[in-house]
């Protein structure tokens, strides 16, 4: 896809890789200890600005890490907000490709590199939509009413409150869906949700009570329909 | 209005919600062995990528004359006290020039004084003098 919005990392200028940049890392994450040279070994342990730094040093295994923690999240936020999988995962790949791209000048300890990865996500989710046209609802985007006749009654019950979710999200204004979804889904703090956002925390605070209450009401008309109706 | 001021029926709307939400959270996305192949092979390409763009540019400074050349100047340049201590040269030098070639009044011209030396009378008599001088030790001798 092409990209069209650009967001920059927390810092630039930074000299490109070196051993110094790895201790630093490496000691954010805790392993300052350590006297081994830093390998993918000790993955599992490092954090995420450390296994970027070391991706940047040319670590093979680092950007496998890295996609498994942060791929995910990129993915299910993206689907949220544009309820179609090919272009979630369209968009999870280029905001994956820009994580490599602005890895040399990562500054670790600065900014939280799941954030730096949220907005990304958040930014290319709007310039497709704005690219598609504003208000445009896909119908794709819409998951398929499960069967009610079908046995596993409890299953497709957890799977029709799923898309009926789905659907009451696709409902919203883009901006409330956002806040929404990185709320009650990703369940970031209301701060990390203003940094994604790049707007004021009370304007976050608004914008996910309004799209509580909106949802709320999309959904109140279902209730039965999602096995709320004994409550 | 607050949580406590609305009505039993909009809290109880609000819990249908977390329970929602609690089931969406619980659904983690898988990745399809396609995306992470694409991503995986993107990560390599462009690690590949600058490793190369580094090999070159190291390569490239060992080679070229015109990096001797500025590091040469670089060296003049920390040599005589960084950027400040050469733009203060500088400006001394230029300053120096301009008052050699138009002087203040008060200073006498060095142009006009050498000119009126040079052409006047007494420097030949001095010449005549030296060559009478000369040629007197000779004939002495």
């Amino acid at each position: 896809m092409e990209p069209t919005s650009l967001v920059q990392p927390p810092s630039r200028g930074l000299p490109t890789g070196g051993a110094p940049a790895v201790t630093e890392a490496l000691a954010t994450a805790g392993d300052a200890g350590s006297n081994h040279a830093p390998t993918c070994a000790q993955a599992q342990a490092t954090s995420d600005d450390a296994l970027l730094v070391l991706y940047a040093n040319g670590d093979p295994a680092a950007a496998a890490e890295l996609m498994q923690r942060l791929a995910p999240r990129a993915l299910g936020v993206a689907l949220r907000v544009l309820g179609n999988q090919a272009e979630a995962e369209d968009v999870t790949q280029e905001a994956m490709m820009r994580l490599w791209r602005m890895a040399p000048d990562w500054q670790p300890g600065q900014a939280k590199v799941s954030t730096w990865l949220y907005r990304v996500v958040m930014n290319l989710c709007i310039d497709l939509k704005r690219r598609k046209g504003n208000g445009h609802v896909d119908l794709d985007a819409i998951p398929e009413p499960p069967d009610p006749t079908s046995s596993a009654a409890d299953q497709l019950q957890d799977l029709a409150r799923e898309d009926a979710l789905q659907q009451a999200l696709m409902q919203l204004p883009e901006r409330q869906r956002q806040a929404v979804v990185l709320r009650h889904l990703e369940e970031l703090t209301n701060p990390e949700i203003s940094g994604i956002m790049e707007i004021s925390v009370e304007a976050v605070e608004s914008l996910t009570a309004r799209g509580k209450r909106a949802l709320a009401k999309h959904l109140a008309g279902r209730r039965e329909e999602l096995g709320y109706s004994d409550v | 209005m607050s949580e406590k001021e609305r009505p039993l029926t909009d809290l109880n709307e609000m819990d249908h919600l977390e329970d929602l939400f609690a089931a969406a959270r619980s659904e983690a996305p898988k990745l399809q062995t396609s995306l992470q192949a694409a991503m995986m092979a993107d990560a390599e390409r462009i690690q590949l990528d600058r490793a190369q763009a580094l090999a070159a540019s190291g390569l490239g400074e060992s080679a070229d004359p015109q990096g001797l050349v500025q590091q040469l100047w670089q060296q003049f340049v920390s040599a005589v006290g960084g950027w400040p201590a050469l733009g203060g040269l500088a400006a001394a030098s230029l300053s120096g020039l301009w008052i050699g070639l138009t002087p203040p009044s008060f200073l006498p011209d060095p142009v006009e004084s050498l000119a009126s030396y040079s052409s006047g009378s007494q420097l030949l008599s001095d010449l005549d003098y030296d060559v009478s001088f000369l040629v007197s030790d000779e004939v002495s001798e």
